[in-house]
């Protein structure tokens, strides 16, 4: 329970931002109008609050704002690839293992395995990764070309790039979070 | 900004729309580039940190769950990237501009160049702005912080004082106190010898 009656400098700031609750309002209003100290102390804050209005927002350049989406979406697709690289890894381990299992299961107890579990995956998950990491490359390289390149058909371009990307995911059957 | 409006965007930037993400850039880009800028007093700076902060921001998208007011989460963001630059930059035993004393009109600003006195004339139209950039930049960086953070966030200072750390009297004394160091400065004559980065102004070279 709040059981203060006097109200307080900062009781005074949360006013003039108008952010106090109705009952301290009125515990400040009443003030005021007895004291005119308190009125002084409120314009002045006032006046101090208004002088900052005077600090613009301007709008961001263009350039900034491709740079930012670039750097952004650049980022995300590596954790993207960094998530779809351990998934990888994970299911080719699980791979190896129900294979593993398997061999000794089947087959005769004669010669060991020239290999061990480890080394036993599935032949094309390398290959692929590779080819989709290459593919990786090659968007942020042409990103970076044509953000540095200039002109007003970047934003089509660059969508595309990453529409295409989006494409192999999909064909891959790619699901990874942001 | 209607909220609803706000809502469907964030989803959509949440399942990597580029479109959505755009727009977030757009609403949000200026105010908190202000803020940082008027933080650490260099553009090239402020740029690569509201790059950083846009670079988090998708990279969490897909955790933000509305608790928070968008903004205020942006912002949260963007202060604790200029908290772990200032950080950095007393490990190396530099100087930050918030390191100035508050009952001292004497700035330290060794780290902080100046801007380019195109920059600082498109962001200084009038006289009085410019001097309220320069007083800003005496300002000591906790009071920096309330003050800016109140002005371009817009948000409360309740929300403020969370996105700190710090009780709501913390925040709204550093508020007091940084408004009245403000007042007292922007009535004090500036020291040329002791500018800050916001109010350059050109060097006297000896005949």
């Amino acid at each position: 329970m709040n059981t203060r009656t006097e109200p307080t400098r900062d009781d005074l700031l949360l006013y003039a931002a108008g952010e106090l609750p109705p009952d301290r309002a009125a515990a400040i209003e009443r003030r005021l109008r007895k004291e005119a100290e308190a009125r002084r102390a409120l314009e002045q804050l006032r006046g101090d609050l208004r002088r900052l209005s005077s600090l613009q927002v301007e709008p961001l350049p263009a350039a900034l704002r491709r740079r930012i989406t670039a750097a952004a979406f650049r980022a995300r697709r590596r954790r993207r690839w960094a998530w779809v690289g351990v998934a990888a890894a994970a299911a080719a381990a699980a791979a190896a293992v129900v294979l593993a299992v398997l061999l000794t299961m089947h087959s005769p107890p004669a010669p060991p395995a020239p290999q061990g579990p480890q080394d036993v995956h599935a032949p094309d998950t390398e290959a692929v990764l590779n080819r989709l990491a290459n593919l990786s490359e090659d968007v942020d390289a042409l990103e970076s070309e044509l953000v540095t390149a200039g002109g007003q058909d970047l934003d089509a371009a660059l969508g595309e790039a990453h529409e295409r990307l989006n494409e192999l995911d999909a064909m891959v059957g790619l699901q990874a979070p942001l | 900004m209607d909220d609803q409006q706000l809502v469907s965007v964030i989803g959509r930037c949440q399942k990597g729309d580029r479109a959505a993400f755009e727009w977030i850039v757009n609403a949000f880009g200026g105010s908190i580039f202000a803020f940082l800028l008027r933080m650490v007093g260099r553009r090239d700076l402020a740029e690569d940190l509201l790059q950083d902060v846009f670079v988090r921001m998708i990279g969490s998208i897909g955790r933000y769950d509305h608790r928070d007011r968008f903004a205020a989460w942006l912002f949260r963001i963007a202060a604790n990237l200029v908290r772990d630059h200032v950080r950095k930059i007393r490990r190396r035993g530099q100087t930050f501009s918030g390191d100035s004393t508050d009952g001292d009109h004497e700035a330290t600003l060794s780290v902080l160049p100046a801007e380019e006195p195109a920059a600082a004339e498109r962001l200084a139209a009038d006289e009085d702005r410019r001097r309220l950039h320069w007083a800003l930049g005496q300002l000591s960086e906790e009071y920096r912080q309330v003050v800016l953070l109140r002005h371009y966030s817009q948000l409360s200072f309740k929300e403020i004082a969370e996105i700190l750390g710090c009780p709501l009297g913390t925040a709204l004394a550093r508020m007091h106190r940084g408004l009245a160091r403000l007042r007292a400065l922007m009535g004090a004559p500036q020291r040329p010898k002791t500018n800050g980065p916001q109010e350059r102004e050109p060097q006297k070279t000896k005949p």
